[in-house]
């Protein structure tokens, strides 16, 4: 399988939680956390995840590891379906994709050193022994840019960037080929921030990882990415090349997005298109559209109809400003 | 770390850094310093060591005969009957029969402590297990096992206890177990909301990312972000198991005569209080230390392991 060959595929991904209540914990409600979500991930690339918070795409990143079961729909790795794996094969997938987590100071057991923490995908494997490990810890350890003395430290001894050089070191380990990034930046100073996209890059310029980037600023996926996924309420509205994304957003959400970024040049003037309202709740999805109620074009069909996908250009668009377009 | 040179001029931050970052590095090296340094636990500690060095030598001592009876004793030519004054021959007299109450105080204390350990031992391996396999499980094994718990935790703790035994017939061993049974759904409760608390965090995930199975992950992530919890539940049972063991022994369903423990001791002095004040005395001061120091030794235990729950009272 070479580069650019399709690795990850989701085809109409629904994930519900349940809401129980009432005395016998009937289901009286679910949070439709992710909503019918179809995309593809191409080996070698990265592919940047942006929405606001609460949209559901740390959720998608965990259903598509297998964190979660997907209420409906198939998630296919390597051609295959991996919900439908089990036992040993699905063990070896599960090597094959690993996780980097957003806030560094939750993600690392604080009982155990970073040689344990580190070490854990090799010893889960088994196979290897005592030495082993320790030699492929240290290696690893200072191909994220820590020493090799930092390994029988616990985690409260390091700052919040070296926790994320931990965690990542944690996911490399086992030799992944698909890399789970839930926004692995946003709880990092500004200046760490650049030092930890770094060296994600190079990383994967050695070792050819795929990336699923998931962010809420689109200044760091921008900055990351191959291609881009802008999420609303559970669905993928826009999909689209990150530099036709910047330069042509199609969707009035994602417009609104890279309009909202800050800029240094606009000091003092307010953001023209700053959204109005808040999203929606994902318990009570509003009708039609799950954008109309905050959309500045929004029309009669938008409160009714769900708008399908349409290729807008090389972007993939799920509005109904571009109904017409797509006939031609 | 690069600030580890630095000192600041101002006492106060200086003995503060000293204290916490300095000492040693994993949770429970840096607890057994500040365990060191509270001295009413180690007071606590001493005593509890002292106990256990009692209880274990107890039965060595020469001499020293809990069941030996002595009916009548002849001093300066006179005919004496028990129960006899505290002497140097008895050191805390003796009982209606003339059994050195000394003797019996330490093979009592042999019995509370091991009561004690045994029982609590058993509840916190009953509690913690159905505790964490609650909390991790979830769905209708949480909801059966916390409605058990529900269904004890509404019984009378004493009579429930007392029940057991008479059941199983009193003893040693049957008093642990229904310490055990009256003593588990508390540690379960506990362990749960704990587990519960560590079951959403995000390195369990990364463990199941990296192919951990359910076994692993109780063991090696939930069980260790317990055990600081799991020490502290341990000591601040051990004294109530020892009270249960002694108030089912004075109500005559714990422990039976004629071996000695402090709860049927005490049981058993209460009808001479009037003539040999220290049959009753010797015991229940006995008890009382136990428990004391154990109390205060867990204490101690609690703040030195959670110490921010210390700083922020």
């Amino acid at each position: 399988m070479g580069k650019g060959d399709v690795l990850v595929r989701l085809e109409n991904v629904v994930k519900h939680f349940p809401i129980k209540g009432g005395v016998f914990l009937r289901q009286v409600d679910s949070v439709k956390a992710v909503n019918g979500v179809s995309f593809e991930i191409r080996e070698g690339e990265t592919f940047g995840l942006v929405g606001e918070s609460g949209c559901g795409k740390s959720t998608l990143g965990n259903v598509i590891l297998g964190l979660e079961k997907p209420t409906s729909g198939r998630i296919y790795y390597d051609q295959q379906d991996i919900n439908a794996l089990r036992g040993a094969k699905r063990r070896s997938i599960r090597h094959q994709m690993q996780i980097v987590f957003q806030d560094p100071f939750e993600s690392l057991n604080p009982r155990m050193t970073v040689e344990e923490i580190v070490g854990e995908g090799l010893r889960i494997q088994g196979g290897m022994s005592k030495k082993e490990i320790h030699t492929r810890v240290i290696h690893m350890l200072q191909r994220v840019g820590l020493n090799a003395e930092h390994a029988l430290r616990y985690p409260h001894e390091f700052s919040g960037g070296q926790r994320q050089r931990i965690g990542i070191a944690r996911a490399l380990i086992v030799q992944p080929r698909f890399i789970v990034c839930d926004e692995p930046v946003s709880a990092l100073d500004v200046s760490v921030q650049a030092q930890i996209i770094n060296l994600l890059r190079s990383l994967q310029r050695e070792f050819g990882y795929t990336y699923l980037f998931v962010a809420h600023g689109l200044n760091v996926v921008r900055h990351m990415s191959d291609r881009v996924g802008v999420m609303y309420l559970g669905q993928l509205v826009e999909v689209a090349d990150a530099d036709e994304i910047f330069a042509y957003p199609r969707h009035p959400y994602t417009q609104a997005l890279i309009s909202a970024i800050p800029d240094v040049g606009m000091r003092g003037k307010p953001f023209e298109s700053a959204l109005s309202g808040d999203v929606p709740s994902p318990v009570n999805l509003p009708s039609g559209c799950p954008f109309h109620p905050r959309c500045p074009y929004a029309k009669d069909i938008c409160r009714m109809q769900m708008p399908d996908t349409h290729m807008v250009g090389r972007a993939q668009v799920m509005c109904h400003l571009y109904d017409d377009e797509s006939i031609h | 770390m690069a600030d580890k040179d630095y000192s600041p001029k101002n006492l106060r931050y200086r003995r503060l850094l000293e204290r916490d970052v300095a000492s040693g590095r994993s949770l429970y090296s840096d607890a057994w310093a500040r365990l060191k340094r509270d001295r009413v636990a180690m007071i606590g500690l001493l005593v509890i060591l002292i106990f256990i060095v009692i209880a274990i030598f107890a039965p060595i001592i020469p001499g020293l005969d809990p069941e030996a009876i002595e009916p009548r004793r002849e001093v300066n030519g006179e005919t004496i009957l028990p129960p006899y004054r505290p002497s140097m021959k008895n050191l805390m007299g003796t009982d209606q029969l003339g059994r050195d109450i000394f003797a019996r105080v330490l093979h009592g204390v042999r019995v509370s402590l091991l009561v004690g350990m045994v029982a609590r031992g058993l509840t916190m391996l009953l509690g913690v297990t159905l505790g964490i396999v609650s909390a991790y499980y979830g769905g209708w094994i949480d909801t059966l096992i916390m409605r058990i718990t529900d269904v004890f935790l509404a019984f009378p703790v004493m009579l429930l206890a007392m029940v057991i035994t008479l059941i199983l017939k009193p003893s040693l061993i049957t008093v642990c177990i229904a310490i055990m049974v009256v003593g588990w759904p508390d540690v379960t409760r506990l362990i749960r909301g704990q587990a519960l608390k560590l079951k959403n965090k995000d390195y369990m995930k990364a463990s199941r990312a990296l192919g951990a199975r359910n076994g692993w992950i109780i063991v090696r992530q939930i069980l260790p972000n317990c055990l600081s919890l799991i020490i502290v539940s341990f000591s601040m049972g051990v004294p109530g198991a020892i009270m249960y063991e002694a108030g089912m022994s004075f109500f005559g369903y714990g422990v039976q005569p004629p071996t000695p423990s402090l709860g049927n001791m005490i049981a058993d002095a209460r009808g001479y209080m009037t003539v040999c004040p220290w049959y009753i005395l010797f015991p229940g001061i006995t008890l009382i230390l136990i428990v004391v120091a154990f109390n205060i030794f867990g204490d101690g235990l609690s703040d030195a392991l959670d110490p921010y729950a210390k700083r922020r009272s």
